[in-house]
């Protein structure tokens, strides 16, 4: 019996990093699409939401059965619980990317591009954290999600500078104060993946180390 | 590690024979708290609260150095009277052995045996027993019944009441549910979760789930060693030996 439990936790556990992946493409798309000012990819972003809403669901139920049937403890207990946690936060930054990408394709037709810098820098740091979170999940290593709170204060300070240069800009071109207010939205959004990134790093380090890390 | 301890073994080593069957067990056993055992077959857990109320004794060969103490005082020294010590350290066993006696004989044999004989105070004693065991709301009208007419469960309550009656302090239970099913094991573990707030409990079970849900304490015992003792959530949430990890996952045992 214990064979089947230790397979259908395989099983669990790299659909989930499967799912942590496919909520990061979302992201990344949606940035790229950004850069691009591509609607067409956008659009493919939109149109994956159904699905990870579908990995979410029978994920979830998979889990909550797997905890009824198993009753899991000390480290198998703590992946299910760090994993079903998990996939709520790739839930989260796919939703996100959705949400970026639906701001593309309303984006009026003006070329940002000068514009993009510091978002683009922004979105880099952020996919780069929540990269590092899968790979960490995946492979069971803390080494990569160690200083994830210092990253994140990059991020903050990223907004922060986002933030400024728009509402300046925005002043001076008054015809870019649509797009202003999309990159405004943005930010806010990339700023809201980093907190997830750290969310998941905590709970990855719970569930390999048994520790809970001390949040500074 | 513990602020009161009821018992404290210090290097005990026990053999049955040349079989080595405790090897240093060195632990504390707090009061009015529970404490599971739980280890495979044969790794010692039984054969260690049986040392509790020297019920090792009446095993032959079976040679024990080290020490344990209660209350300060050495189980196995000289001066202490195994008949005291298990009046003062109860056992409940796996299988229910109720005496092929009526329900009130059953939890009044051990007073009689220590000499109360007054009929009021040994009703009282029978009440009050069965009361704690949470039976007599279900025999206070057959009192005189036999008790082997009770089912399993109703047979183990009057165990414990059994256990009861003589006042002690700790009560040793030798996997005291797997002879019954799931609704009478639910009403032994409310039963100890309440006795617990009297008396230190002291279980065996090859159920972790039953350790993790009615422990304070869990102490993981592997071929006659102590590996690993500490809070039950923590044995469960995230044990430090890996050993105890592999045995609670079901990673082997």
């Amino acid at each position: 019996m214990h064979d089947k439990m230790r397979t259908e936790m395989a099983a669990i556990h790299s659909s989930v990093s499967e799912m942590g992946e496919y909520a990061l493409v979302m992201l990344t798309e949606s940035l790229e699409a950004l850069e691009k000012n591509d609607k067409q990819m956008a659009l493919s972003v939109i149109q994956k939401n159904p699905s990870l809403t579908t990995q979410y669901q029978a994920l979830e139920e998979e889990m909550f059965r797997f905890i009824a049937i198993y009753q899991p403890v000390a480290k198998d207990m703590r992946k299910m619980v760090c994993s079903i946690r998990l996939i709520y936060n790739f839930e989260r930054i796919g939703r996100m990317g959705k949400d970026i990408a639906r701001m593309i394709i309303n984006f009026p037709d003006v070329d940002h591009r000068s514009h993009e810098k510091s978002i683009r820098k922004m979105g880099e740091v952020v996919t780069n954290m929540i990269a590092d979170c899968t790979v960490a999940y995946q492979k069971e290593e803390c080494d990569l999600i160690l200083e994830m709170y210092k990253r994140d204060d990059i991020v903050d300070s990223l907004y922060e500078i986002v933030v400024e240069e728009t509402i300046r800009w925005m002043v001076k071109e008054r015809e870019m104060i649509p797009v202003g207010a999309s990159y405004l939205i943005i930010a806010r959004l990339l700023e809201r993946c980093g907190d997830q990134a750290c969310n998941i790093a905590e709970m990855v380090r719970y569930m390999i180390s048994g520790q809970r890390p001390l949040v500074t | 590690m513990l602020s009161d301890p009821i018992l404290i073994t210090k290097n005990l080593n026990l053999w049955y024979g040349t079989n080595h069957a405790l090897k240093d067990i060195t632990m504390e056993l707090p009061d009015k708290k529970t404490t599971a055992f739980i280890g495979p077959s044969g790794c010692g857990k039984s054969t260690l609260i049986r040392c509790f109320n020297r019920m090792n004794d009446l095993v032959d060969p079976c040679n024990i150095t080290g020490s344990i103490s209660y209350h300060g005082r050495e189980l196995y020294g000289p001066d202490c009277d195994p008949v005291e010590i298990r009046m003062k350290i109860g056992m409940v066993f796996q299988k229910p052995n109720p005496f092929p006696k009526s329900i009130y004989e059953n939890v009044a044999f051990g007073p009689r045996v220590h000499g109360i004989k007054d009929k009021c105070t040994l009703d009282q004693i029978v009440k009050e027993s069965l009361t704690k065991a949470a039976l007599w709301d279900e025999v206070c009208d057959r009192l005189s019944d036999s008790a082997l007419g009770l089912s399993g469960g109703q047979q183990q309550r009057l165990c414990i009441a059994r256990t009861l009656a003589v006042n002690p302090e700790i009560i040793l239970m030798d996997e005291p549910c797997s002879a019954l099913d799931p609704i009478a094991t639910a009403k032994i573990e409310d039963l100890i979760d309440v006795l617990k707030q009297d008396y230190c409990v002291i279980i065996v079970t090859h159920s972790m789930s039953q350790a993790s849900r009615v422990s304070d304490y869990t102490a993981f015992m592997y071929l006659g060693e102590l590996i690993e003792y500490g809070e039950t959530s923590q044995i469960f949430e995230n044990p430090t030996v890996e050993l105890t990890e592999n045995y609670i996952t079901g990673r082997f045992g």
